[in-house]
């Protein structure tokens, strides 16, 4: 009995951290003007559709980098691509002079820097990244 | 934060084929001077490789120059500007283009040269053969806007097109046409609508001159008729195209209609469907296709008898009308592997039936209806 009594207690100290690290936040500068996204309005942000925020703003999406578990959870949460998938949807754009990829960054504590600095940024980080000085505006629960 | 200033990337396929129709040569579309022949392992027709070069000029202004080398109307590789243009956005909404640039006739990937950005080996031969040219030198204007939850994305264009079809007798036709167009797409998450209209419009053809005035003074109407078309200073074809599209998650799915009709015997007159999906299973992605294309009018004739002395011409105007036709229809399964973000290989067996087809070259003496089976592996890659 002792012996499942600690395993509900160990779970119960673990389980929260495997919790926040499954959830993305998309994050904008609180600038910006913008309160809330919906699904849409960040898949045609970050897919390279409608580069636009609410309130008029061009939105300037941020990538991590391509190896960044972060970004592959992103895409499977948003559209269930894979890294593959959404390198051949962008081959696609790119090769047919439509538009560019998301602007890529190494990590997301640089993704956050840029954020931070400009109100036309847009980017997604794990929640357990999170600073206080960004706005989250639509979140992906896994 | 900005873009980087200038970037260059890359893509390409080199794709094996092989078919067991004797006697017929296998091609991705009538712009190729030679095709694969039967029980032959060729490269010629699927592989290609293209550079392209991007400037970032400033916040709403960039330019994009892309060269792609493949088997041309004349038996070349020679490398061919095949975009080139400059960019200015004053705002997200509209984007305005002057330059070469390519045209919205594909759905679920803007460009046929780029393999890794779409499921099969090569784009549908039935619905995109005749296709020579999906390039306009011209500008044109893109609008877009949310329309409820979706998107709705509204473009015309106009500018100067040019073709190269390549015959079976081993000579080539290259025109220049006036070409105008416009679509509209509705988007909304996985799903894509299209509807797109199309006009080209040619300047008389020297080399069928000839050919209309002597029909004119033949006397018989029908002869008359044709020839008519052929000495008239434009030629106009119109092209219409609908189309949904669905891109989500692990599967993938379109299918379309189009047609082309043209004002003169000398232009295509053909209805095409495709119908694709495919599925995502972790790495590989299985596809079915199936496509169709079909000349509903019947060769036109001459009206003129059938003597020795007018076998030449009755000829002339038969095979002017044969080499613009494409009546057939396919069946393909394929699979996709992607080895890594940035290289995929492919497999993929087509089942042709030929009716009439000038999409393929016919060496028999006596052509009919045709099936072949064409096999085809590849390896797309970008960087």
């Amino acid at each position: 009995m002792k012996r499942i009594t600690l395993m509900i207690l160990m779970f119960a100290l673990v389980a929260p951290v495997f919790a926040a690290e499954s959830n993305i936040v998309v994050i904008v500068n609180p600038q910006s003007g913008v309160e809330k996204l919906s699904k849409d309005e960040v898949i045609d942000i970050f897919l390279g559709r409608y580069r636009k925020l609410p309130g008029g703003r061009v939105a300037l999406p941020i990538d991590v980098a391509e190896s960044s578990s972060a970004r592959a959870r992103f895409y499977q949460m948003l559209v269930k691509k894979s890294s593959s998938e959404m390198s051949s949807y962008w081959a696609r754009l790119v090769f047919s002079g439509q538009t560019s990829p998301p602007f890529q960054v190494p990590d997301a504590k640089t993704a956050i820097e840029l954020v931070q600095s400009s109100p036309n940024a847009i980017a997604y980080v794990d929640r357990s990244a999170l600073t206080a000085d960004v706005k989250v505006v639509f979140e992906l629960k896994e | 934060m900005r873009a980087e200033r200038f970037t260059l990337r890359g893509f390409g396929t080199i794709a094996i084929t092989t078919h067991d129709a004797d006697g017929i040569e296998y091609r991705r579309n009538v712009g190729q001077a030679a095709g694969v022949e039967a029980h032959d392992a060729g490269l010629d027709s699927d592989s290609l490789a293209g550079l392209q070069f991007n400037a970032h000029l400033t916040s709403t202004l960039d330019g994009v120059v892309q060269g792609v080398t493949r088997l041309n109307a004349e038996g070349e590789w020679t490398p061919r500007i095949t975009q080139a243009f400059l960019r200015y956005s004053p705002d997200e909404s509209l984007v305005f283009r002057g330059g070469r640039f390519g045209y919205d006739i594909y759905l679920l990937a803007e460009s046929r040269q780029v393999g890794y950005s779409y499921l099969a080996v090569r784009p549908s031969q039935d619905f995109y053969g005749l296709v020579t040219n999906d390039e306009v030198d011209g500008v044109d204007m893109s609008w877009t806007a949310r329309l409820g939850r979706g998107l709705v994305r509204a473009r015309v264009f106009g500018g100067r097109g040019s073709d190269a079809t390549a015959m079976a007798d081993g000579t080539h036709w290259e025109g220049r046409s006036d070409v105008i167009g416009m679509s509209l797409d509705y988007s909304l998450r996985a799903v894509t609508a299209r509807a797109a209209l199309l006009e080209v419009t040619y300047g008389k053809n020297a080399d069928l001159v000839g050919l209309g005035q002597v029909l004119l003074e033949s006397g018989a109407p029908d002869s008359i008729d044709i020839g008519a078309e052929l000495i008239r200073s434009t030629q106009t074809s119109r092209g219409m195209q609908l189309g949904i599209a669905y891109d989500g998650g692990p599967l993938q799915a379109q299918l379309l209609y189009g047609h082309i009709l043209s004002d003169s015997i000398a232009g295509p007159s053909v209805h095409a469907w495709l119908a694709q999906v495919g599925y995502r299973i972790q790495a590989w992605t299985p596809y079915l296709s199936f496509s169709t294309s079909r000349n509903r009018d019947p060769i036109r004739s001459t009206g003129l008898p059938d003597i020795p002395e007018l076998e030449p011409i009755n000829a002339v105007v038969d095979q002017l009308q044969r080499d613009m036709r494409a009546t057939q229809r396919s069946a393909s399964i394929g699979v996709r592997w992607d080895l890594s973000p940035r290289w995929d290989l492919k497999l993929q067996a087509d089942f042709i039936s030929i009716d009439e087809s000038a999409l393929n070259f016919d060496r028999r003496g006596t052509p009919g209806d045709t099936d072949m089976t064409v096999l085809t592996a590849g390896v797309d890659f970008v960087f």
